[in-house]
């Protein structure tokens, strides 16, 4: 029950928000954090109790929900080691976005409050369903929340923003949704288990019966998806705008965690469910995720905005993530969830950082600071050490995931390794040319001279961040260790090499 | 030298010792936390003392425990007929391993540290000099406020470093590497509020990550051949004494005990690179033509499974696959070391604080590349080509900012190219197989290239700040202590006889002509003119800073004169050591060093004895004749260049350093701002966002615009519609 | 006619004797207490959906058989026993009660709209609800009826009834309008209705719908199959599918607010009824089947992309929602496409499918035309996106209902329309459709953006002038409120509504 219960708590939470009378309750953010605080301490089992040699998905659970003959759809959830490290990232996250808005929310808080908790919902209903269909009620349910996230407590330029986010990615997860039933039909409409729909495609693919063409078809509607979601280039320009519009919690679950469900597909259904197709298009991915590192850090490298620099950055990150991935190498596939969770935990931090700044001053322009260090040292170093674990510095969390991927990648073809690695330098390249330019030389502007260091609740929410940070990148192996179950059953299903159970489920000819 | 009390069990000493080999890097690392975390919290003194004490505890462990690895150690071996016999091992390392740090796949790197000769004399090198490099810096950065900053970044670097050189696997050695690159970068820019120097400090890291990359990818390459980044095979278990392997056939029982030759072709299980390099040099047949994938019959070396055979053409044999390795490294070397192409960071750290400058960039971590070469040595040697290219970019280098540092006017400037320079000579000896020698210039070169800065450093405090030696000269009656501390470091520098460098510089040079002269190609031939001639700009160049600083009447302003005074003796105390490390610090070494580290013998004639004597007589002219020169010109009739102006087209190329410096600063940097800028706007703004998705939702409202029009609201063409449609689906009923 | 066909037809004797009782009461009952008939009207739609839910139950009692779900293809009539009554001219199977439910359900809700929209004087009149209830009747006898008889009759009870309503806002020229415009091309449409129902009686000498079989060679095959052409024609008008649906938005619009959500909801329903009656039933036989079923798919990609492509730019909500009726009449038509010859089993699942998305439609529409009715100033009807600008902040209860209905329109999970939409398309794909469902698809992206305005009007943005005010009525939030309940919990809960049967 402890998933279904990380499910509910945060709607629960939000009930009496709902029916709060005070528009801005002073209330509603204290008790907002308390709920997503007691939930993230629930979900504490999945670290503590989860036994990286015990059977694949763990804390499973399995209810009836809808059905009806040739329709079933279960409310199954269960976790392998993966979705265990997404859930418990979203439930560590949450506390920390909401604490991050302490301030910045002023209108109509009570309402914020309540998307939220309803978006940690959906969240973790993503990275905990084994049922498809459930997946996919709560892939999509999670967009609403974003959308008027970023709509109601954006920037100026909100409303274009929100609409191309809320366009873009259901115009993938649309196509994916006709897919679905596709496949449902092709598997005979027994039902939506993930599992077992995997087994029996491979088994139609077995005799012929899913053909090549509808397996490529059906690849493209859900590649399509989910490269809208990590966001592959060339389709993540949804981003820049989505984050530099989105209030700083906002983009810290959107960044740490909305974007990993992308990657999340690829793993979870992608790979396994259209293994031909996906070892057919590995090196045009792999290609666009090249491209994406090079292009996403000369993008970064030429804004002005704080927020859209990091946000191009997240599109170098996760390009390098997903190269681990299409590696198909068991270091490159574990580095690139590696780089998921760090890459949730270090960009979060960069967006919380660059919100702090923006509370003080209102602006985000680079050109705005200069020479801050001597104002507000301790921020200085909070974002120094960040901006070192998202350039990959060795002993932080940035390393360890960019190694990995390179590493398979490299394994899988040396020239992705070499290109890949570029973004080595790059990323270094416009990291320090904004660490440079916001925080040394002279500074620029008098303004700033009265600039409040970092708080306690600031200092008190980074703290988290910044131990994970050296956590991940001095003790891997913790991670690791759960990981590697679910990415050696990814390979598996990847080399098609994952023999079918014994009964293998009947289907129609 | 044994530090190892007698009574104590050689064996339980080694042990204890090798299980705290981490107390030489923790010990930094805890002054750093001090410095770190109570910024404000404790008094300058306390902050330096702590720093202080930090370094000078790690250097006493160090030489403990190195004394215990270097140290003969008995065990006792029970010979095949019963007998038993007391085997010396001349040098034994201490090897512990802490925990598994990354272990995913195949891939498998832990937390282990290593101690032997090479990294435990650098080791010593690193903490020595450091030492006295925080003692100099309590008087120098005496006046700064960020004191305790300073001091919690020195120390940083500190561990960094030691982490890098004591490291027993290669991701590990990068940990460190990169952890210097940052120091750097961090005391580069310790005073950021100057934009250029923060600047400058940037640029040092960007530069290192190009090389970064190289060292990244060279990693890579290692794993896919040997499937290990273990530089050896891992203690048994946790730093216990790993007895030497023994075959009987090469014992030679002497009665009562004696020695035995360590060769031997056993494997560990699990070995590292240098066992496999080292079985593989033991092996007969020809290294170069070997295939990728490859095991030795009794299977001691087995290479059959490795991923390289997949990821790489076939036509790639072991040696193609060492060269990629080796070169590759290299490129990370040559961003660490400052080698042509990746040297331009250099110079301009001297941003920095001059004890940072002294420390970093000139004793320790810019030879950190040369260390890497001497530590894969075994993988060099598997690869001709790796060594061809390390000798030419280090002979390159060594002339090149050899001919930099001529015309400089900025004190500081003049040695960070002299450094490059030297780097190059480093590099210039291991490509040609000395890499003993290349070490040992390491270690020379740390003592007397510390001092001139130090030095540097000290007459700059004296000049409140200034440091144009065309606004010096004269010093040498107000800074009588510096004066004589630098004259003996500039001699060692230049090459004068008896003197550290001169030792270290003679000994590769030696190496480069015997190499010329072995296998007569030209090029070696060259390399040595070329190193030769960079020998005399040496001496020049270190001559007229002398002059220029030390020599004739002070050029400083009225107010500067004033305060010029010696330096606090926090400050003179180091010089003098250093002084005497840089005088006598090669005796100590000049023959034993080699033997000591047991690496191989680059050329058979290498003490060939007209190689030597040849060599020799061009050195001390090239040494000579430089200092001469230079006193002539610039102590005697008191010259005072003025290169910026200079019509001369050889001073005019050396001074603004053959464009290379000003290319990477326009052209490379303007290049990637103007195609960044291009890109975001045509690519991301143009093409994608307005052509595509904006274009699209754009093309939908138009239609939807064009489609209204139907909707007239007219009741007959709605009726019309209708009919249209009835008739439609008539006609489609009753097609046929 | 035995009893149990008298209890069958209860709910419409319930509906029509309603329709008696408000109209007498509008004639003594004065101004300010007139809202009692909008109970009464409302009381007798509830009523009969209480009858008609007995029926349900006691089904078996009657006919020792499960209700077949839909008749002539059941296997209970195969054994002997029958839903059909009155001598054939009423067919009472599940399919049949769903469809009285949904006209039944429009027409309470319908009466909750009316009875609070600003036109007092005519709307709350006894006649206007004795109309209303009277179209219901209808429809509910539309669902049922099983020839063309009977078909007819109460197609035409429903539609005077509805033309009439149309146009029952006297003070609005564009009510009149609209009624002109309804009454002339729904004359249009009936007489080829009629002319269709000639040809086939012509063929087949019956007036049942029972399935014709025609051999291909038949003389009077093509007679045939022209009636099946004029009648698709009439119903396609009726449930407003491309390039029939001319009439739609300029009707939605003019007609009063209620009026326009029973128009949308239980005309359409009661039309859809017809189709599957002609489409399952009369033209089942294969050689029909591969000559209606390309009409159809065609029909259906048209409707979906016109309505989703002319919504698109709609200020007024009225005419959006109008539009976005003609996008959904397309989904549904998806539902029909079966070219084989299939078992009991697929068609029920086709119809299930069917009647859930006309049921998840008819609340989410019904309960935005109930906003939209209430959202207005001084009298003066706020039917422009605009108006609704900064709802949420003045209304947030009502903006959020608003919202979940606009979102499961545009088929969010987890909503009703989205589990409706997704047995249509899957329904569609099973039968190998899946290019079709792909282009439904995406014109339904093109959907999301004019929902989806609506709910970034009323949250996103501030209003022109003075917040939208609108006068809070209780029995509309009934409307409201239980509309968006059952909205959300249809979402979720879909089989308990499928699961009848």
């Amino acid at each position: 029950m402890l998933l279904t219960a990380l499910i509910v708590l945060p709607l629960v939470g939000a009930l009496p928000l709902l029916f709060a009378r005070d528009q801005n309750a002073r209330e509603a953010k204290g008790w907002a954090f308390l709920v997503s605080f007691v939930t993230f301490l629930v979900s504490l089992p999945l670290w503590f109790n989860f036994d990286p040699t015990g059977p694949l998905y763990q804390f499973v659970e399995k209810h009836r929900w809808i059905s009806l003959p040739r329709l079933n759809m279960g409310f199954n959830l269960g976790v392998d080691g993966f979705a265990a490290l997404m859930v418990l990232l979203t439930t560590f996250l949450m506390p920390i976005a909401l604490l991050g808005s302490w301030n910045y929310i002023k209108e109509r808080q009570k309402e914020f409050y309540i998307a939220m908790l309803v978006l940690e919902a959906a969240m973790i209903g993503v990275f905990a369903a084994t049922d498809l269909f459930l997946f996919y009620v709560f892939f999509e349910a999670s967009l609403i929340p974003m959308y008027l996230l970023i709509g109601i407590w954006g920037g100026e330029n909100r409303i274009y923003a929100t609409t191309k986010f809320l366009i873009y990615t259901v115009f993938g997860s649309l196509l994916m949704f006709v897919a679905i039933l596709f496949v449902y039909h092709k598997t005979g409409s027994a039902d939506f288990g993930i599992t077992g729909l995997t087994e029996r495609l491979a088994a139609l693919r077995l005799r012929g019966t899913f053909s090549r063409t509808e397996e490529f078809w059906c690849f493209w509607a859900f590649a399509l998806a989910f490269s809208i979601k990590v966001p592959i280039f060339p389709l993540h320009t949804w981003l820049p705008d989505a984050h530099v519009e989105a209030p700083t919690p906002g983009s810290v679950v959107l960044a740490g965690i909305l974007l990993k469900m992308g990657g999340y597909g690829f793993l979870r259904f992608i790979v396994p469910f259209f293994p031909v197709a996906s070892e057919h298009y590995a090196p045009l991915f792999a290609t666009l995720c090249i491209v994406g590192i090079i292009y996403g850090s000369f993008m970064a490298f030429a804004q002005q905005d704080m927020k859209k620099l990091i946000a191009y950055s997240s599109v170098a990150h996760l390009g390098t993530c997903m190269l681990g991935i299409f590696s198909y190498r068991i270091e490159g596939v574990q580095g690139g969830m590696y780089q998921m969770l760090s890459h949730g935990i270090s960009t979060s931090a960069l967006f919380l950082l660059v919100g702090m700044l923006y509370e003080r001053t209102h602006s985000r322009a680079i050109a705005y600071y200069g020479g801050i260090a001597k104002v507000v040292p301790v921020f200085t170093v909070c974002f120094i050490v960040v901006t070192l674990s998202s350039i990959g510095l060795p002993l932080t969390n940035g390393f360890v995931g960019e190694f990995t991927c390179l590493m398979g990648a490299f394994f899988r073809e040396p020239w992705w390794g070499v290109l890949g690695g570029l973004g080595v330098i790059l990323g270094a390249v416009y990291m320090l040319f904004m660490v440079k330019s916001v925080f040394f030389g002279p500074l620029v502007r008098k303004s700033n001279l009265t600039l409040q260091d970092l708080d306690s609740r600031e200092l008190s929410l980074l703290t988290p961040l910044l131990i994970m940070i050296f956590v991940m990148g001095v003790a891997p192996t913790l991670f690791f260790r759960r990981m590697q179950p679910a990415a050696e059953e990814f390979l598996d299903y990847a080399h098609t090499k994952k023999p079918l159970r014994a009964a293998a489920p009947e289907v129609p000819q | 030298m044994n530090l190892l009390p007698e009574w104590m069990d050689p064996q339980r000493a080694h042990a204890f010792y090798a299980d705290a080999l981490f107390l030489i890097p923790l010990l930094p690392f805890l002054g750093f936390l001090i410095n770190a975390l109570t910024r404000k919290g404790i008094s300058r003194g306390a902050s330096g003392g702590v720093a202080c004490l930090a370094a000078a505890l790690s250097f006493l462990w160090t030489l403990l425990s190195f004394s215990a690895s270097a140290g003969g150690l008995a065990d006792h071996v029970r010979l095949p007929d019963g007998s038993l016999c007391l085997v010396r091992d001349p040098a034994h390392p201490l090897h512990a391993v802490y925990g598994t740090w990354i272990e995913v796949g195949a891939f498998h790197c832990s937390f282990g540290l290593y101690m032997d000769q090479l990294s435990g004399l650098l080791a010593l090198v690193v903490t020595g000099v450091g030492l006295l490099i925080h003692i100099y810096s309590m008087g120098y950065m005496g006046h700064d406020k960020a004191y305790a900053r300073y001091f919690a970044y020195l120390n940083l670097f500190l561990f960094a470093m030691l982490v890098l050189i004591l490291s027993d696997n290669l991701v590990l050695t990068f940990v460190g590497w990169e952890g210097v690159g940052l120091c750097s970068y961090l005391l580069i820019g310790f005073w950021y509020e100057d934009a250029a120097k923060a600047s400058a400090g940037m640029k040092a890291f960007i530069f290192n990550r190009v090389g970064d990359l190289g060292f990244l990818l060279g990693i890579f390459t290692l794993l896919a051949v040997f499937g290990t980044v273990d530089y050896v095979a891992p203690p048994r278990q946790l730093g216990t004494y790993r007895a030497p392997v023994i075959e009987p056939r090469l014992m030679k029982p002497t009665g009562q005990g004696g020695d035995v030759a360590q060769e031997t072709l056993l494997m560990p299980e699990n070995p590292g690179l240098l066992d496999y390099a080292k079985g593989l040099s033991l092996l007969a047949a020809p290294k170069a033509t070997r295939p990728l994938r490859f095991s030795t019959p009794d299977g001691r070396i087995d290479l059959s499974r490795n991923l390289a055979t997949r990821i790489f053409p076939d036509w790639f044999t072991l040696g193609t696959a060492m060269t990629l390795a080796c070169v590759l490294l290299f490129v990370g070397a040559c961003g660490k070391s400052a080698q042509l192409p990746l040297y331009a960071w250099l110079p301009d750290a001297m941003a920095g604080p001059t004890p940072v400058s002294a420390l970093i960039h000139a004793a320790t971590m810019v030879t950190a590349g040369v260390y890497m070469a001497a530590r894969l040595h075994p993988l060099y040697l598997m690869s001709p080509e790796a060594m061809h290219v390390m000798a030419c970019v280090g002979g390159l280098t060594a002339i090149f900012a050899a001919l930099c540092a001529l015309t400089q006017t900025d004190i500081k400037k003049v040695l960070a190219y002299s450094t490059v320079s030297q780097l190059g000579y480093m590099f210039l000896g291991a490509g040609v197989g000395a890499f003993a020698f290349a070490i040992f210039h390491v270690v020379t070169h740390a003592f007397f290239k510390a001092l001139l800065f130090l030095c540097s450093g000290s007459v700059i405090h004296a000049m409140s700040g200034e440091q144009d030696m065309r606004k010096m000269g004269g010093l040498r009656k107000q800074l009588p202590l510096t004066f004589i501390t630098m004259f003996i470091g500039a001699l060692a520098l230049a090459g004068f006889p008896f003197f550290a460098g001169w030792w270290s510089k003679d000994a590769i040079l030696a190496q480069v002509l015997a190499r010329a002269h072995e296998s007569h190609e030209s090029i070696y031939y060259l390399l040595y003119v070329l190193a030769v001639v960079g020998a005399f700009c040496t001496a020049f160049y270190s001559f007229r800073l002398i002059g220029m600083t030390f020599f004739g009447t002070c050029r400083a302003s009225a107010e500067v004169k004033q305060h010029i005074h010696e330096s606090p003796p926090t400050m003179t105390t180091p010089l003098l050591v250093l002084a005497f490390l840089s005088a006598a610090g090669g005796v100590l070494w000049a023959n034993s060093l080699p033997t000591f580290l047991n690496f191989p013998e680059p050329t058979q004639n290498a003490n060939h004895p007209q190689v030597h004597h040849v060599n020799l007589v061009v050195t001390l002219v090239a040494a000579f004749g430089g200092i001469l020169l230079a006193l002539f010109l610039y102590a005697k009739n008191q010259k005072v260049p003025q290169p910026a102006q200079s019509k001369n087209v050889l001073v005019a190329l050396s001074w603004n350093k053959f464009g290379v410096e000003a290319f990477y600063d326009k052209v490379v940097t303007t290049t990637f701002i103007i195609l960044a800028e291009m890109l975001y706007l045509v690519v991301d703004v143009l093409i994608i966002d307005t052509l595509f998705v904006n274009g699209l939702g754009f093309a939908t409202r138009a239609t939807s615009g064009a489609l209204r029009r139907m909707q007239s609201g007219v009741v007959n063409l709605y009726a019309a519609g209708i009919l249209l449609g009835a008739l439609a689906v008539l006609f489609f009923l009753l097609r046929g | 006619m035995n009893l149990a066909h008298f209890a069958d037809l209860l709910p419409v004797g319930v509906v029509l004797t309603a329709a008696l009782v408000v109209v007498f009461l509008g004639l003594i009952l004065d101004a300010k207490d007139r809202f009692v008939i909008a109970l009464v009207a409302m009381a007798g739609c509830v009523l009969g959906l209480g009858v008609l839910a007995q029926n349900y139950v006691s089904f078996e009692a009657y006919y020792k058989v499960t209700p077949p779900w839909f008749g002539p293809l059941d296997s209970a009539r195969v054994a002997g026993h029958t839903a059909l009554i009155c001598g054939g001219a009423f067919m009472v199977d599940g399919f049949g009660m769903a469809i009285m439910a949904i006209a039944l359900l429009a027409g309470a809700l319908a009466t909750l709209v009316a009875g609070h929209s600003s036109e007092r004087s005519a709307l709350t009149s006894g006649e206007y609800h004795g109309l209303l209830l009277l179209a219901v009747a209808g429809m509910m006898l539309l669902g049922i009826s099983h020839d063309f008889l009977t078909l007819l009759i109460s197609l035409e009870i429903m539609s005077v009834a509805t033309y009439i309503l149309a146009g029952s806002q006297r003070e609005d020229v564009r009510s009149g309008e609209a009624a002109i415009k309804y009454l002339t091309l729904g004359a249009f449409s009936t007489a080829l209705l009629m002319l269709g129902m000639a040809f086939v009686f012509g063929a087949t000498g019956s007036l049942s719908l029972n399935p014709i079989s025609m051999a291909a060679s038949d003389p009077r095959r093509g007679l045939a199959l022209l009636g099946m052409g004029l009648l698709l024609v009439g119903v396609l008008f009726k449930v407003g599918a491309a390039p029939f649906h001319f009439w739609i938005p300029d009707v939605y619009e003019g007609a009063p607010t209620g009026v326009t959500g029973l128009m949308a909801v239980g005309v359409k329903a009661a039309a859809f009824a017809v189709v599957a009656r002609l489409m399952f039933e009369t033209f089942s036989h294969p050689s029909f089947r591969q000559q209606w079923v390309p009409l159809l798919a065609s029909a259906s990609v048209l409707t979906m992309a016109l309505g989703n492509l002319l919504a698109l730019r709609q200020n007024s909500i009225k005419r959006m929602l109008a539009y976005s009726g003609i996008a959904h009449t397309g989904y549904l038509l998806l539902a029909f496409l079966v070219p084989r010859e299939v078992g009991a089993s697929v068609v029920e699942e086709h119809l299930q499918a069917v009647t859930f998305y006309l049921l998840a439609y008819g609340l989410m529409t019904m309960g935005a035309f109930g906003v939209v009715a209430l959202v207005r100033e001084d009298g003066r009807a706020l039917e422009t996106m605009d108006d609704f600008a900064g709802l949420a902040k003045a209304h947030p209860a009502l903006a959020l209902c608003m919202s979940i209905f606009m979102l499961s329109l545009s088929g969010m999970p987890p909503l009703a329309g989205f589990f409706a939409k997704f047995m249509v398309f899957r329904a569609a794909i099973e039968q190998g459709y899946v290019f079709y469902a792909m282009l439904g698809i995406l014109t339904s992206i093109a959907s999301l953006y004019y929902y989806l305005r609506v709910v970034l009007k009323m949250y996103m943005e501030e209003p022109a002038g003075a917040a939208p005010r609108c006068h809070y009525v209780w029995t509309s939030n009934v409307l409201i409120y239980t509309a968006g309940a059952l909205t959300f919990v249809l979402g979720i809960l879909p089989h308990w509504i499928i699961g009848l049967r």
